[in-house]
């Protein structure tokens, strides 16, 4: 019977898969009154990618240049909103249907301030439907800034920024009605979205605006790419103010991602060979099981 | 200060959520207690809950200054702007009113929330406002505001209290929902009907494995095709749809990692006017 009370000694030698096995078993005991075991390579993960992070921050600082590809969609923003000016009709700007402790909601409030800037610097009107309350503030603030970098604080409107209604379909009924009364001449859609996402963007398109989507929610990109010009699709949403502000700190992060993705690709080709060489039928720890558990 | 409060503020709770997501869960065999960041994570939720219902006031405020101003500059839609306000508050007043049922005058009960029904054992019926329930039955108030015999529990066949506020809202407004959810259907065909145009070799591409997946979908199609459909729909969904959406999945997560790390340490400042 085993006594969980008493520690897992560590093992003489971690030349084979049980040896570390042990070694993992003696270590996680150990810890977990401060860590949960199970989340232990999650926490290891992240202090490699804070760490990372850090190190590209610092690199693009001392001014080593990061390239990045060009975005489509990123450089349509400033197309869709120029067109908007041409015509004499508002930017729509959609911060999707989560709530703002949604990552991608926060994203898009930063994005939004640099459209924000855009649209005053142009002199174009921005229009800012929101589903919930939170995110209203939090975009009224981002436009507010926006029209401050500009050097435009008169340009912001307080009536443009809405609060429609926290239910979905109630949202976007809203927003259709804005579409057809208002008639954007650009439609921005930057967030998270769900099965609004096709209604509103096929709307849109039936009213002949312009437009760009950007989300990394997958199930709602396929809708997006159909109906809408240009789409920022999974990690390009996040480079979206490092592509429009080249901002050496942005940029790091993005090169950070990108080391990150190697590495992971390297761990997969790894795991892929060990899996595929773990003996069928093993009684103990294989060097596969060792390896899920650091890396599952 | 008025920038540094807002960072600080963030920091410091972005980190004690952290904490508690690596908190160990409690362990009665080790005699590992509850942990003190998981107890101050559910306190910050808390905080977090009041903070959004206090948001909901700036909703409101929202909604009645911008449609109240164009009501007043007699835009053109101003009656879709009337009916928005009433249908608001009435739904409000009516939805506030079955909440303080119990503690609301009798009169403003009376116009404002309908009647509950308690149907006895033998068939009869009594109508009133339900108080509530004791242990030995069920205490109800008469359209005069009288209390009316306590009906023992026993003798209680069925108790109905309907709700006006219900009834709006599975009435009128979730067939509106349904509604505007049910035009995704249309907007769906026409939209795969503009992706669908073979104009480039992508687009063809597209058009082909679109076929081929409509087709292994549904069992004529797959019968149509001689039972080829179902086998290479399964092909390209688990193999080059699956590799592409786990691509994704990993470019978006780490785009969500790093952005969460910005903000939790206060790095990323540009949601907060910095």
């Amino acid at each position: 019977m085993i006594d969980v009370l008493a520690a897992p000694p560590f093992p003489e030698a971690l030349s084979s898969a049980a040896g570390w096995s042990q070694w993992l078993d003696a270590v996680s005991w150990r810890l977990a009154p401060y860590l949960a075991p199970d989340k232990i390579a999650t926490a290891v993960a992240i202090a490699v990618f804070a760490w990372i992070m850090f190190a590209s921050q610092r690199k693009a600082r001392r001014g080593v240049e990061i390239p990045i590809r060009r975005l489509a969609g990123l450089d349509a923003l400033d197309e869709a909103i120029g067109r908007a000016t041409e015509m004499g009709r508002p930017v729509l700007y959609v911060p999707g249907t989560d709530e703002i402790k949604e990552i991608q909601t926060i994203y898009s409030m930063m994005i939004l301030r640099h459209v924000a800037r855009k649209t005053a610097e142009y002199g174009t009107p921005i229009i800012v439907p929101t589903k919930n309350a939170v995110v209203m503030a939090f975009a009224e603030e981002a436009v507010r800034q926006g029209c401050a970098d500009a050097g435009r604080p008169d340009a912001f409107v307080a009536d443009n920024i809405r609060y429609l209604s926290d239910e979905q379909f109630a949202y976007c009924a809203g927003i259709a009605g804005i579409m057809y009364r208002e008639k954007p001449a650009a439609n921005i859609y930057m967030g998270m979205f769900y099965a609004e996402a096709l209604i509103l963007a096929e709307t849109g398109f039936l009213g002949g605006a312009i437009q760009v989507a950007g989300t990394s929610r997958m199930e709602q990109l396929p809708a997006f790419v159909a109906a809408c010009d240009y789409t920022i699709m999974g990690e390009e949403y996040f480079a979206v103010t490092a592509y429009l502000t080249r901002e050496p700190s942005l940029v790091g992060t993005i090169r950070a991602g990108d080391v990150v993705k190697i590495a992971a690709i390297a761990l997969f080709l790894v795991g892929t060979w060990l899996a595929t060489a773990a003996p069928a039928g093993a009684a103990g720890p294989t060097w596969s099981s060792v390896y899920e558990r650091l890396f599952g | 200060m008025k920038r540094e409060i807002p960072i600080l503020l963030t920091v410091i709770c972005g980190l004690l959520v952290v904490a508690a997501f690596f908190a160990p869960a409690p362990d009665a065999a080790r005699g590992l207690q509850p942990s003190v960041w998981q107890a101050i994570n559910s306190e910050l939720l808390e905080w977090a809950k009041i903070l959004v219902a206090v948001a909901f006031l700036l909703g409101i405020a929202n909604v009645v200054r911008i449609n109240l101003r164009q009501i007043q500059a007699r835009h053109v839609d101003r009656p879709y702007k009337v009916v928005l306000l009433l249908s608001m508050f009435a739904f409000l007043v009516v939805g506030l009113a079955e909440m303080h049922e119990r503690d609301l005058p009798n009169g403003i009960v009376r116009v404002l929330v309908p009647a509950d029904h308690v149907t006895m054992k033998d068939g009869h019926v009594v109508a009133g406002w339900v108080q509530g329930a004791t242990e030995t039955g069920i205490r109800m108030r008469d359209s005069d505001g009288h209390d009316l015999p306590e009906i023992p529990h026993d003798q209680v066949a069925l108790v109905s209290e309907p709700s006006a506020k219900m009834w709006v809202y599975f009435k009128i407004f979730a067939p509106l929902q349904a509604t505007m959810f049910s035009l995704l259907a249309f907007y769906v065909a026409s939209a795969t009907f503009r992706a669908f145009r073979a104009r480039s070799f992508e687009s063809t591409l597209l058009l082909v494995a679109g076929a081929v997946v409509m087709l292994g979908q549904v069992k004529i199609g797959n019968d149509l095709t001689g039972g080829m459909a179902a086998p290479v729909e399964a092909f390209l969904m688990d193999n080059f749809v699956k590799a592409a959406e786990r691509a994704i999945a990993i470019g978006g997560s780490l785009g969500v990692l790093a952005t969460g790390l910005r903000i939790v340490l206060g790095l990323e400042r540009s949601y907060l006017s910095e």
